[in-house]
């Protein structure tokens, strides 16, 4: 049941600039207006009464039965339709379909409108099609490198140069077949995956042979130039030219060659060659992978993060603007800067050990903006690498405490490194070397040198306690013996007080005296902290001399005091001083007992030096220092001694530094040892 | 006619033990003379005319031993104590073998250093 549309409503029906088909419900044609003749490329004539889907080859997105069922009940639809025009071209079409009923409500009509998107989806697809050559190219290290052996062009110089060839320039250029062969005769050794993908169009088998397919004709000239530049020792030769892929497609290039003396001396070439068009990028991103590689190889087994830290550049640029020269002094008054420029450090590439070192399981943890990495209150190496970097240095580096991912606390040694030519590109390199151990043992060290200074006194107690016995046991003895005596006198017929009040005043004397050495030993085997006080050192070293005294005896050493009259008073703990005293005396002593030398002299010398500190020695006429034991004397467990623990010059150095002084081993010009102690004056006031 | 009292030569490089010992053997009743070394005493002649000698054994030059190791090979016979602070092994045998009658280790009890003299010295007749 059709009906043609009115002649005036025809006129109007072609001047719509749409197409516009009306059909039955079963798809016949009823009406086709100029607008569609245009589009689709056929006549009015040739239109009507064929069934529209097969005339169009029509592809809808949903089955037809879909489509109809929709119209029915909704009395509209619109969707993207495939057609094909006259010319079997394929047109994407938006196709609006409208349902006219009649009277009785059954379907009569459907009109249609259809909008061509073909060259939007043509221009889409050639959208697509750049966007994934475009990420492509990112992906891949854009440089194509080669590695030639060219010995054989060597050989066919020589034999030029032998028959009387001086202007090779010109040489060349008149013989460009001569030029083709050198090339044939260039050997290709090894090609990167860029090269593969550049020239070979992903085919690695068609590479391996010479380098004259993949020079372009009009390239002759830039080959050529390479050679010479090679055999007059240039370092290097960098032209832009044109180059042919596998396929015979020519391209532009910029070529590089790199001679390397140590790599030219055996016949040997390295060749780089970017894809010109894309220059600028694969520049930087030749830059950014060969920098890359030199750092990660120099740090492989290192924590390593590339950041994008253009952000930062950024907000350094805004800086610099401000009038900004110096970045501590502006930290101080915008602390706050700090997280700012965290958030714009942001992490786009890790190593393995990252992954490991900062607890990720996963890559994609570890990008983004470094902030989860800087636990706040410590924030001074981040503060640093930033202020370096603001004072455009290559590189930072220092220890600090970071946060993993995982939420553990470590200890790393932080470093950047950033040349400008990088940090302009917006590429930083942070590595992390995982110091947690070493920090910790560190703190161990350093309890155990408390606990050492401990047991390096009790150790020297118990050297000391045949000498310490015999000390006190004298006082006790004499008391003894003299309360026996006094006893006797007072038990006579007629008691002598005389006599027992003598011996009691020696009684006292005699208990005063022990009770001294007891005090002495008391102080020094107790752990505590030293108290620092003004001293004087030569009385100390008398002090400890009277200590000794029973020893120097039992040594049979003669011992030489040259203290220096009004030296200033030091401070110090006197009790930890004494104790190196006392330990540098019994050191000499014992080395001259161990080397039996016939003359024993111990020598203590005290003095105010050029430098204003006090320095304080002790000489002996031993065999002195072998000089390989220079650098181990002063650690611990290092002992010369059959039976020494090692302790006691370790613990000396320790109590010195702890006052801020040296401690320093020499050999006399006359043979033995000399032990030197510098103190610091106190500071004046 | 009274005889004099027996003199008793205390050897010893500690001052006041020195004079406490000779203190002691004089409250005893008998003479008593300190020497600070074993070379004073030697060089004192006291060693021809004392009754009984109480010496140290560590002491700066010639020790206890040594001295009356000399004094042996003199043919001197006068009986000997040795005092001593430092108790070593083998040092009894050594105070034995030398012609010591007794080893006492400081600090010693008064009472036994005076039996040990009193033994020592020649039967009051």
């Amino acid at each position: 049941m059709s009906e043609q549309p009115q002649p005036g409503v025809a006129q109007w029906f072609d001047l719509v600039q749409e197409s516009i088909v009306v059909r039955d419900p079963a798809g016949g044609i009823l009406a086709w207006n100029q607008a569609s003749a245009r589009l689709y490329g056929i006549a009015s004539e040739q239109a009507l009464g064929r069934p529209e889907a097969e005339l169009l080859g029509s592809q809808y997105p949903q089955p037809v039965s879909e489509i109809d069922a929709i119209l029915r009940e909704t009395g509209s639809w619109r969707g993207e339709v495939q057609r094909r025009d006259a010319a079997g071209r394929e047109l994407h079409i938006d196709l609006r379909c409208s349902l006219l009923r009649d009277a009785a409500g059954a379907p009569l009509q459907v009109v249609e409108t259809a909008r061509d998107l073909s060259e939007q989806r043509r221009t889409e697809r050639a959208l697509r099609h750049s966007e994934y050559r475009y990420r492509n190219l990112f992906q891949a290290m854009a440089a194509s490198f080669w590695e030639l052996d060219f010995s054989a062009v060597g050989a066919m110089l020589q034999r030029l140069r032998k028959a009387g060839v001086t202007d090779l320039r010109a040489h060349f250029a008149a013989n460009p077949g001569l030029v083709r062969e050198m090339m044939r005769a260039t050997r290709i050794l090894d090609v990167n995956e860029q090269t593969v993908t550049l020239f070979g169009l992903g085919d690695r088998a068609g590479l391996m042979d010479n380098v004259e397919p993949f020079w372009a004709e009009s390239s002759n000239h830039t080959y050529a130039e390479s050679v010479i530049a090679a055999v007059t020792g240039q370092p290097h030769y960098v032209a832009e030219t044109r180059l042919r892929r596998i396929d015979g497609s020519e391209f532009d290039g910029l070529f590089t060659a790199c001679f390397a003396p140590e790599a030219v001396g055996r016949g040997k070439l390295l060749i780089g060659v970017i894809d010109i068009s894309e220059r600028k990028r694969a520049y930087a991103e030749l830059e950014r992978s060969e920098s890359r590689y030199r750092n990660l190889f120099q740090a492989m087994a290192v924590s390593f993060l590339q950041l994008d830290s253009s952000g930062l550049n950024k907000l350094f640029a805004e800086l610099r603007a401000q009038g900004v020269t110096d970045l501590h002094p502006y930290i101080d008054q915008h602390p706050e800067f700090l997280e700012k420029a965290m958030e714009a450090s942001v992490v786009i590439d890790v190593n393995e050990r990252s992954l490991k070192l900062l607890g990720a399981k996963d890559r994609n943890e570890l990008l983004g903006p470094v902030t989860k990495y800087w636990i706040p209150g410590h924030y001074d190496a981040f503060r640093g690498s930033i202020e370096a970097g603001f004072r455009r240095e290559a590189g930072f580096q220092a220890e600090t405490r970071k946060r993993t991912v995982d939420g553990r606390e470590i200890d790393v040694l932080f470093f950047v490194t950033a040349p400008p030519e990088m940090r302009d590109n917006g590429i930083v390199l942070v590595g992390n070397i995982d110091i947690s151990e070493q920090v910790a043992a560190r703190a161990a060290v350093r309890q155990m040198q408390v606990e050492l200074a401990h047991a390096g006194r009790v150790t020297m107690l118990g050297e000391l306690t045949a000498s310490i016995a015999h000390e006190v046991n004298q006082p006790l003895a004499a008391i003894a013996t003299n309360g026996e005596a006094g006893l006797r006198w007072l038990g006579r017929a007629v008691p002598d007080v005389e006599e027992a009040r003598t011996l009691m005043q020696r009684m006292i004397a005699d208990a005063r005296r022990a009770a001294e050495i007891i005090a002495r030993i008391r102080a020094m085997s107790l752990r505590r902290p030293p108290e620092p006080v003004p001293l004087g050192l030569n009385a100390l070293v008398q002090e400890a001399v009277q200590f000794l005294q029973h020893e120097l005896r039992a040594q049979q050493a003669q011992l030489l005091l040259q203290l220096a009259p009004a030296l200033p008073l030091a401070q110090g703990d006197r009790v930890q001083l004494q104790q190196v005293v006392v330990n540098l005396v019994v050191n000499a002593l014992q080395a001259m007992a161990q080397a039996d030398v016939p003359r024993r002299e111990l020598q203590i010398e005290t003095r105010l030096t050029a430098d204003r500190e006090i320095e304080l020695a002790v000489l002996d006429s031993g065999p002195g220092i072998p000089g390989e034991h220079f650098d181990k004397l002063f650690e611990s467990f290092f002992s010369t001694k059959p039976n020494g623990m090692g302790l006691g010059l370790p613990v000396c150095r320790s109590i010195i530094e702890a006052h801020g002084g040296r401690i320093a081993a020499g050999n006399r010009e006359g043979g033995g040892a000399r032990f030197a102690v510098t103190l610091p004056l106190p500071a004046a006031g | 006619m009274s005889q004099a009292a027996p003199l008793i030569s205390i050897v010893d490089d500690d001052e006041s033990l020195k004079l406490a010992l000779v203190g002691l053997v004089r409250s005893f009743g008998y003479e008593g003379r300190g020497h600070a070394s074993a070379e004073d005493f030697l060089a004192s002649g006291d060693a021809g005319q004392c009754a009984c000698l109480v010496t140290d054994l560590h002491m700066p030059g010639l020790g206890g031993i040594e001295l009356l190791q000399r004094l042996r090979a003199d043919g001197n016979k006068v009986p000997a104590v040795l005092i001593t602070a430092r108790m070593l092994p083998g040092l009894e045998q050594r105070a034995r073998d030398a012609g010591a009658r007794c080893l006492l280790p400081k600090p010693f009890d008064p009472q036994t250093l005076m039996r040990c003299i009193e033994q020592a010295l020649p039967p009051v007749s």
